[in-house]
């Protein structure tokens, strides 16, 4: 709704949002989600499955999501170009080989911060606390990478842009940005699904996938998915029907108002 | 100096408290009368001397009930064996599984004919056999049906007098007649028994089942054979993933008994001992569990006879083992087992069936053997619904299958002839009666078609016809072949077969005397209980019935015994057989009649009463939350002044028509409602309808509220809003646990979960008010907020880790609550590390007072910091004391010595209470207000945030003020002081780890009051009572299992019920023990009224200028609380409802609703009318008299003196 105003409002002045944004890199996340997902939950019988060896399948996971991450944190393509007047981006000076390096180590050691706090919530959860300290720790390593490690690309380190994004409140800006949309959206369908899946952990069913934490690591993969769907349409399809949609409307009420003439603008009256 | 203002108008207050307990109350009672179904269990026995006649001629007195008819029995329990297994059928074998493939759908499904062996027998044998349709009473549970088939009672949830800690059977049944001594038909001695299989029976019968191996070795009595022996060898039948391991149990000890010894074989003819040595191998082979053999039993005591040659067979022998024994009791699993791992249409069930109906063989080889008379019963307990559970009243489920065999021919075609037509009499009869509206098909005739036999076959084949009977007709029939008493209790009816072919004494028709017998031990039953109670709610209708079709029965044996009095030779003749048929019939009429009513009133849940509890719960808990709406825009005088009329009127209205539909309803035999249950439900639903209404419909011209879920979608992005909303969704997740009973047995660990999610939403809200464009104070206040919530985020998962486990829970859950899993006494460390509490708890009421400078009052220093201190400090050194004599001394110590500080604990639990209640709540009674006034110079301004602790006066000079310390918080303080009281009371009564968590409940419940105190100064005070009261009651909830308690009975801590006491004594041990259980929804109930009363000022201009408004807040956030109680004790109520006939309704939702009825009575209790009615009133009352000291005038904000 607020991409929408924003279009209105500003579409003399502003590129749309859709043009000011590349997405390129993005689509990969979306397939390794996918794909990750398909390992869990198609694949029961093979060596390297969830419920048989879950510490050995979140490591993998883990360290699948983490390599990717640190290409397109290296590469520079994760986040989001500023917008620039022009509407296309600059072609500016190559990155230093050092601070490339510097954002994959932020990055990592940021993504490291935050699964510890996820560990931390996850035993205030009532996780076990005494046992079970590699399930916990990479379950909440995998949420992280998922849920948190998106924001960290976009949002950078700074604590405004943070709060602005995952909590809401107080946006200066007027209508939230692109890349506070894109961390808040994966960031809350990530935690909320992997709320939601610790619904199956109680539940009498004797199956092998209830086991701590397998719901979670699997509902935080789910709600990644689907965060990555609704972030791709709140985004980019969403303005780009509703540009297109405008654009038509207006040609059309011009033809109208060609054709019929004054009539017709007595009418609208 | 003081001038009095108008009195606090708590009237409105104390009409709603009282309508709304009240409905609660009238809700709670109604459900449980249809739902807890309940009778008494009497204490009195059958004894074999005492006939049950009551005026009869002398000579029936011959000191027996029946002549035993069968010496010995075998009673094969073969678990969940339904009727289709049992049966037969000539065309499905031969039409489909030889000549041609069956068409789909009519194949032979894996339970078919396997068990030929009945079918052989009963067309070879068909004068020593029959096949019954053994119908069970719901809740077809193995444990209620064992109950049933020994005491031939009716399932009811509570039978009233049978001790609720063990589920030892208290009632007369023919396993205690076996075992009590003078019972045996030729002396003295009891029956010897052996019982093999299913554990449950030794938790049913734990004296009559006792082993008495042990006791033979030292005990010369066995020798004379005076004592009756006996051998048990229980298996454990949790493990339904397990289906050989009882049943192999069962038949690898079977031949010890059924075969001759192997020393006996050797003395044997060559022939005979290969037979045996032939059976011996085959009963080897019936075993899957092959190592099951390794361990050989029953050999110990023999062994030791060979040893000590002095004692000459000072045990039973193996030989006396085989000869001897009287009863075998053999409980099988592996049917039940298989079907609910696989179902009963997986092969597994084919085998095991197999391997039934061998050993049924092996077992019958052996009884036609014996020379002596003996009767096997084969039955199932219960049968099996398609998915191969069971527990419900689904027809599968209850048709099981009876099928009794005998080496000696008892059931002659004469005698088969005969009982048929006694069947027809009685149905004849019983169609006649006006009660007989209550039998159901079973009870009405007794030839009834398996309906879903011939849905198996796709109705192709004629399924045979068997005969039904109700299961606990075996019960009179056992005991009496045995020639034992028929069980007091007992309401089934002989098997007619298994007499009808029988003559006694005097030529007396068999059947006629046992039904003759059978009948007057009901009507002795019935008449006993009658006598024993008043409450014993049979309707004058019922009673009389069956007085009149007993008389009429008696009479009519009467003229029967006066025909032939003269002529013993009359009984032969045909019309004379006749009349003893129609006698028979009477008296079997008055025995289903009688069963019919009392099913209907014992045994079947009232849909009428349920629906109307219900109702009133649900519509209680709309009210409740309803007044928490309406009471912030109008004061409760106006609201009650308003409604009362209609109410009444309602009300009124409801009563006609709850009567009038209960008399259509009880002629309709659809419920048993009676008219003062149909008053009161009218009653509550018509006055709790008419305030619904009245509360919602005249909020909808007020203006709209956040909290509402009507609302939300205009405000929905306010964070307030957002966190009212998680607080009401929390609520549902809680109430919606019990739909399922996974949740419902963890629901320790969900509602860890919601109380985290919950403090969660807290943390984000706090950090929300730390944006940018909030001004210093605000976020001041949210960081405050903040580490309040992330403390209490941190010890809501410490007070989770303390727990005792359910059964359910049990191999993934540890016990803490003791420190160590398996103690249960609690260890001195904890007792220890609750020492610390006696300094932490008064050291945050303190700190939490000190903010606003009220810890610096007379009464905060002396009952705080001193008479607290003091009081907490000897209920820890009580339970210190406490646990050094549970885990040091008993053991050195003999047990009739008492324990060394048993005096001393005694005084110190007494004085414990007699500080906090003598010295803590008489001066907060006298004096609650935390003021104190200093005179000080400027520049030595007490530090803190001046606005909210203190008044600054400024006197003439301007170099001294006088200063009101703890002006701001004048009433929360007071209030404060209330809850130290209630906390000290509680910490005693709590062991150690519970009064480590109670003190942590206590700190967490001050700062979720400063939490959300905080959080109204940085969102600039929206209303978040909803956010808070639920986050109370869960706190409640999540300190109700850390202070070691769980939804069962078992968890209670009786022991607790001695604190401070030496004798029982009812009432104070009730007490003690309702504190411990109720612990922490007494504290976290008191502390309410501090949500509405913290930071209020001693000046506070609403309270001076409208008081009632003021009250109706302090109502409304009670009346919120106690909702969020209502949705969870309504939600149980329903679920227990809709679950009523599942398997584990007795186990787990059962047992929920029961807590829900005291957690949410004591709650709202205390919540309004002791929080809010009593304390909270006396802390305002006080307050505005002090507020209107004159020369503190009331317009500004701040006293001047």
């Amino acid at each position: 709704m607020d991409a929408h105003s924003n279009n209105d409002e500003n579409s003399s002045q502003r590129v749309p949002d859709h043009k000011l944004y590349p997405i390129d890199a993005n689509g990969i996340e979306l397939m390794l989600a996918g794909m990750a997902s398909a390992i869990a939950l198609v694949s029961p019988r093979k060596s390297l499955n969830m419920y048989d060896s879950p510490v050995k399948y979140m490591i993998v996971t883990a360290t699948v999501l983490f390599g990717y991450y640190a290409i397109l944190a290296f590469a520079g393509i994760y986040c989001f170009k500023a917008p620039t007047e022009s509407g296309r981006r600059k072609i500016k000076a190559p990155t230093p080989l050092s601070a490339r390096f510097n954002a994959v180590l932020f990055m990592g050691l940021a993504t490291l911060a935050a699964s510890l706090v996820i560990t931390l919530g996850l035993v205030l959860f009532g996780a076990p606390f005494a046992t079970q300290h590699a399930e916990t720790f990479m379950a909440a390593l995998n949420m992280a990478l998922l849920g948190v490690t998106p924001a960290i690309l976009t949002l950078k380190p700074s604590p405004e842009a943070w709060r602005r994004a995952l909590i809401g409140g107080g946006n200066s800006a007027g209508a939230p940005l692109v890349p506070e949309m894109w961390a808040a959206g994966l960031f809350w369908s990530t935690f909320i699904i992997s709320w939601t899946s610790a619904y199956f952990i109680p539940l009498d069913w004797d199956r092998p996938w209830q086991k701590w934490p397998i719901p979670i690591v699997a509902g935080a993969f789910l709600g990644n998915l689907i965060g990555l769907l609704y972030v791709l349409l709140r985004c980019f399809v969403l303005p780009l029907a509703r540009a297109d949609y405008a654009q038509t409307e207006s040609s059309k009420r011009d033809m109208i108002r060609e054709l019929s003439g004054p009539a017709g603008a007595k009418k609208e009256l | 100096m003081v001038r009095t203002v108008a009195a606090l108008p708590v009237r409105g207050l104390w009409a709603l408290s009282t309508v709304l307990i009240l409905a609660s109350v009238a809700g709670f009672w109604l459900f449980s009368r249809g739902f807890l179904l309940t009778r008494m269990v009497l204490p009195q026995h059958s004894l074999p001397s005492t006939l049950p006649f009551t005026n009869s001629s002398v000579d029936e007195h011959a000191n027996e009930w029946y002549p035993a008819k069968f010496e010995r029995a075998i009673i094969l329990v073969v678990d969940a064996m339904r009727i289709d297994f049992a049966a037969w059928s000539d065309e499905l074998n031969t039409t489909f599984s030889a000549s041609s493939p069956p068409p789909s759908g009519h194949r032979l499904m894996p339970y078919h004919n396997r068990l030929p062996i009945i079918n052989t027998l009963n067309t070879e044998h068909p004068e020593k056999t029959m096949l019954y349709r053994f119908r069970a009473d719901p809740p077809t549970t193995t444990l209620q049906r064992l109950k049933g088939l020994t005491t031939g009672q009716l399932p009811t949830f509570i039978d009233a007098g049978s001790n609720f800690a063990g589920s030892a059977i208290d009632e007369d049944n023919w396993l205690q007649a076996l075992r009590r001594p003078s019972t045996g038909p030729n002396g003295k001695r009891p029956r010897n028994l052996v019982f093999l299989g299913d554990d449950t029976w030794s938790s049913l019968f734990p004296h009559e089942l006792s082993d008495t191996q042990a006791m033979e070795q030292n005990d010369t009595l066995w020798n004379e054979g005076s004592r009756g022996w006996a051998r048990v060898r229980p298996f454990p039948s949790l493990n339904v993933w397990d289906l050989d391991t009882v049943d192999d149990g069962v038949f690898s000890r079977l031949p010890f008994f059924l075969l001759p010894s192997e020393s006996a074989e050797r003395d044997m003819a060559p022939q005979a001992a290969a037979d045996v040595r032939a059976k011996r191998s085959r009963w080897r082979q019936l075993v899957r569990q092959q190592e099951m053999l390794l361990h050989p039993d029953f050999g110990v005591s023999s062994q030791s006879n060979a040893s000590n040659s002095g004692m000459v067979s000072a045990a039973v022998g193996l030989e006396q083992l085989h000869n001897d024994w009287d009863v075998i009791i053999a409980h099988g699993l592996g049917v039940d087992h298989c079907g609910h791992r696989y179902g009963p249409d997986h092969p597994a069930i084919s085998s095991k069936l197999a391997q039934t109906n061998q050993a049924i063989e092996l077992i019958i080889d052996a009884v036609d053997r014996s020379d002596r008379a003996t009767a096997l019963y084969v039955f199932g307990d219960h049968g099996m619904d398609p998915k191969g559970d069971h527990g419900g009243d689904s027809p599968r489920e209850v048709d099981a299958a009876l099928w009794i065999y005998s080496n000696k021919a008892w059931n002659t075609k004469e005698g088969k002839e005969r009982s048929s037509r006694v069947l027809e009499h009685a149905s004849a009869l019983v169609k006649n009666e006006p009660l007989g509206a209550a039998l159901d098909d079973d009870l009405k005739s007794g030839w009834w078609l398996n309906t879903h036999l011939s849905d198996d076959y796709r109705k192709l084949l004629e399924p045979s016809e068997l005969r039904s009977i109700p299961q606990i007709d075996l019960v009179s029939s056992l005991s009496l072949t045995l020639g034992l008493p028929i069980p007091f209790n007992n309401l089934g009816a002989v098997i007619p077969e298994m007499f009808a072919s029988d003559t006694g004494a005097g030529g007396e028709w068999g059947l006629l005397r046992a039904l003759r017998l059978n009948a007057a031990q009901t009507m002795r039953y019935l008449d006993t209980y009658v006598e024993s109670s008043r409450s014993h709610g049979f309707s004058d209708d019922a009673l009389s019935a069956w007085k009149l079709l007993y008389q009429r029965a008696e009479a009519s044996y009467q003229e029967l015994t006066a025909l032939v009095a003269n002529n013993p030779k009359a009984r032969q003749q045909s019309h004379v057989m006749l009349v003893e048929e129609r006698v028979a019939a009477e008296y079997y009429a008055f025995m289903r009649v009688v069963l019919g009513t009392l099913r209907q009133m014992w045994a079947q849940f009232d849909p009428a009463l349920i629906i109307a509890g219900l109702a009133v719960l649900v519509l209680t808990t709309v009210a409740l939350v309803a007044v928490y709406v309406r009471s912030r825009h109008i004061s409760l005088e106006t609201m009650v002044a308003r409604m009362w009329k209609q109410c009444a009127t309602g009300g009124f209205i409801g009563v006609v028509i709850g009567r009038a539909l209960s008399i259509v309803l009880v002629s309709q035999s659809i419920s048993h409602i009676s008219l003062l249950e149909a008053s009161a439900a009218g009653l509550a639903i018509g006055v709790m309808a008419t305030s619904c209404t009245l509360l919602f419909f005249a909020t909808s011209d007020d203006e709209l509220s956040i909290s509402r879920p009507g609302s939300l979608c205009t405000r929905l992005c306010s964070p307030a809003a957002l966190l009212n909303t998680t607080a009401c969704v929390t609520a549902i997740m809680h109430g919606l646990a019990f739909m399922s009973n996974s949740f419902t047995f963890n629901e320790d660990g969900i509602v860890l979960y919601l109380a985290q999610t919950l403090t969660l939403a807290l943390v984000g809200t706090a950090l929300y008010s730390l944006m940018p464009s909030s001004s210093s104070k605000q976020k001041a206040a949210g960081l405050r907020a903040l580490l309040c919530t992330s403390l209490i985020l941190v010890l809501n998962r410490i007070a989770s880790y303390s727990t005792v486990c359910r059964e359910e829970q049990l191999p993934g859950c540890t016990p803490t609550f003791y420190g160590l899993p398996s103690a249960s006494i609690s260890g001195v460390p904890l007792a220890v590390a609750n020492l610390a509490m006696v300094w932490l708890v008064p050291f945050v009421v303190l700190r939490v007072l000190k903010r606003s400078q009220s810890h610096r009052a007379m009464i905060a220093k002396l009952w705080i910091s001193i008479g607290m201190r003091i009081s907490m400090g000897m209920s820890a050194v009580y339970w210190l004391l406490d646990s050094i004599d549970g885990n040091y001394s008993s053991s050195a110590m003999t047990p009739s010595k008492k324990s060394d500080w048993s005096d001393l604990r005694i005084v110190l639990a007494r004085m414990a209470v007699g500080i906090a209640l003598g010295g803590g709540l008489a001066a907060w009674y006298s004096s609650p207000f935390c003021l104190d006034v200093v005179v000080s110079s400027p520049p030595s301004q007490p530090t803190g945030p001046v606005t909210r602790s203190s008044a600054k006066t400024q006197a003439s000079t301007p170099q001294h003020m006088a200063v009101v310390l703890g002006y701001g918080n004048a009433f929360g303080a007071a209030y404060l002081v209330f809850v130290t009281v209630v906390f000290c009371v509680l910490y005693l009564v709590q062991q150690p780890m519970g009064g480590i968590m109670i003190s942590l409940l206590f700190i967490k419940l001050l700062l979720c009051i400063e939490t959300f105190d905080s959080l109204r100064d940085a969102l600039a005070a929206p209303s978040l009572l909803p956010a808070q009261t639920s986050m109370m009651a869960i706190l409640a909830y999540l300190d109700y299992f850390s202070t070691g308690h769980q939804f069962t009975l078992v968890s209670i801590q009786w022991s607790t019920a001695f604190i401070g006491i030496r004798e029982m004594q009812l009432v104070i041990c009730g007490v003690i023990v309702a504190l411990n259980t109720l612990g922490s929804f007494i504290l976290a109930s008191a502390c309410v009224p501090m949500a509405v009363l913290w930071n209020e000022s001693l000046g506070s201009r609403v309270l001076k200028l409208a008081p009632e408004s003021f009250v109706a807040r302090l109502a409304g956030a009670a009346t919120l609380y106690a909702g969020y109680h209502a949705v969870v004790a309504t939600s149980s109520a329903v679920n227990a409802a809709v679950f009523r006939r599942h398997l584990m309704v007795w186990k787990i939702f059962a047992p929920r609703f029961m807590f829900a009825v005291p957690v949410f009575l004591v709650s709202i209790t205390v919540v309004l009318l002791v929080a809010t009615g009593f304390a909270a009133m006396r802390v305002l009352r006080l307050g505005i008299n002090v507020g209107n000291v004159r020369g503190l005038p009331v317009a500004k904000d701040s006293g001047r003196v």
